[in-house]
């Protein structure tokens, strides 16, 4: 039986899609989001998701506003014109990222795998 | 035919990974819950194995409810038993206490005596000299007078000025205000899972800000329980819990505020009237989880000097410290079934008690 390139192409593409069908299945992440992850050009910081309290992050446009409330977090206000990050609302899953760009603000909520609990 | 060939081929590949897939999400993994709400003034997450969702919801329902009664019957400020004692305190009259504070009130006093006051439930009137009965406004906070911390610390109040005789009691110190909050989440963990034993459930971490017991296991599994850095969002340490025990932190990185480059948090010394300098956390394991509370809190003031001898005469004997230049200090009994996560082994000591 002779094997074509084709055939080739073909059985590495299935192969392709079982291991991408695999993680879909086995690597559902269990996560909790329980953090945000702020970058800014300045520096990354860190806020627990259950602190209630509004940040505001300086950038080369001026300053954005971000508020974190009832473990969610979102861009409150931007003084990009796009307003792309305000719009993309709240975030709350565990790898969710929203980004300004022109401001070099973004946001993405972290989260705690594999462990049942966190100890803090 | 030989792409026929090819695609039954996939399709049987595809066929074996959905009933595993199958066999999976009715494994033992899909009967871990977990559930967060708002009580006791912090998060509780309460983790859970069980396949009746209407029993889970029952427990999650059950703890609530519990931590909602502890947080008014214990909150020091808020209107409530304990606040109402606190504001009969300072007048050194005799009042009667409600019946709910009093178990309180007596194992404080066993723990702050047994930790040499290290622990002291009765110095709320220094968090409240610090600003840190009020952590919304911890922003614009600034440190106390230095005079006004010493002339405090002359007249410390501790529990032995506490006289109670039944359900009467007596305050003989101005400055008496009980604050629980060193142990409260200990005990109120504790008294969750008397309750949620009732219940008939023997699986469950209950998780109060951090603070948490673990009781049972997920389907014979340990619960793996990660404890966070305290300088980054990562997990500094992992450890497997199976049975009942409880794994409580205090930390500098809880309540501080900084000012002019340095930062003051809110585990005080009883002894000095400031925050504890030597530690960034430290971390009890132990079945009991109102004493690892207590413990917690204890060893982080007690310091370098005398954190030992407090774990001995505590009856703590799993203990991590992480000191202010990030090292990890840790006992035997710990070390041996704790798993390190990105820890250079130089930065490890192991010290028995």
């Amino acid at each position: 039986m002779n094997i074509s390139l084709l055939d080739k192409m073909i059985v590495a593409a299935g192969v392709c899609f079982c291991v991408l069908v695999y993680f879909w299945f086995w690597q559902t992440p269990s996560t909790m989001a329980n953090g945000v992850e702020i970058k800014s050009p300045n520096k990354t910081q860190y806020y627990s998701l259950f602190e209630d309290r509004v940040l505001n992050i300086v950038g080369p446009l001026g300053m954005t506003q971000i508020e974190i409330k009832d473990g969610q977090a979102r861009f409150l206000s931007s003084p990009c014109k796009s307003q792309i990050c305000v719009l993309a609302g709240w975030l709350k899953q565990s790898g969710q990222i929203s980004v300004c760009l022109p401001n070099a603000v973004s946001l993405q909520v972290l989260g705690d795998e594999q462990y049942d609990a966190i100890n803090f | 035919m030989r792409i026929a060939i090819v695609l039954r081929l996939i399709f049987t590949l595809l066929f074996l990974l959905l009933i595993s897939a199958c066999e999976l999400s009715g494994g033992s993994t899909d009967h871990v819950h977990h559930s967060q709400f708002f009580a006791f003034g912090t998060v509780v997450e309460v983790t859970q194995f069980d396949s009746d969702d209407e029993r889970v919801k029952r427990v999650e329902d059950k703890v609530k409810e519990d931590f909602d009664y502890m947080h008014k019957a214990w909150h020091p400020y808020e209107p409530g038993p304990l606040a109402r004692i606190n504001s009969f305190l300072p007048l050194e009259v005799s009042f009667s206490i409600a019946p709910s504070v009093l178990p309180l009130i007596q194992r404080g006093t066993e723990l702050a005596d047994l930790s040499e006051g290290y622990f002291n439930p009765a110095m709320g009137g220094l968090l409240q000299l610090w600003g840190f009965d009020r952590s919304e406004d911890l922003d614009k906070a600034v440190p106390p007078a230095a005079e006004k911390i010493k002339a405090f610390v002359d007249d410390m109040p501790t529990m032995k000025d506490v006289a109670l005789n039944g359900l009467d009691l007596v305050g003989h110190n101005k400055n008496l205000f009980l604050d629980f909050g060193g142990f409260a989440k200990g005990y109120g963990v504790n008294r969750a899972i008397e309750e949620v034993r009732k219940l008939g459930i023997e699986n469950v971490i209950i998780n109060a800000g951090g603070d948490l017991r673990a009781i049972g296991s997920k389907d014979g599994k340990p619960w793996v329980i990660g404890i966070r850095h305290p300088r980054n969002n990562g997990v500094i340490a992992s450890i497997d819990i199976i049975g009942d025990e409880s794994v409580f932190t205090s930390g500098d990185y809880e309540r501080f505020f900084e000012f002019e480059g340095k930062r003051y948090h809110h585990i005080l010394n009883p002894k000095t009237g400031y925050p504890g300098e030597d530690f960034q956390s430290v971390t009890i394991v132990h079945k009991n989880a109102a004493l690892a509370d207590a413990a917690a809190t204890a060893l982080f003031v007690a310091g370098k000097k005398d954190w030992q001898r407090i774990a001995k005469k505590m009856g703590v004997a799993q203990v991590m410290l992480i000191d202010q230049q990030g090292m990890v200090i840790i006992t035997p009994e710990l070390k041996a079934r704790i798993k390190l996560h990105n820890v250079l082994p130089d930065h490890v000591t192991v010290q028995a008690l």
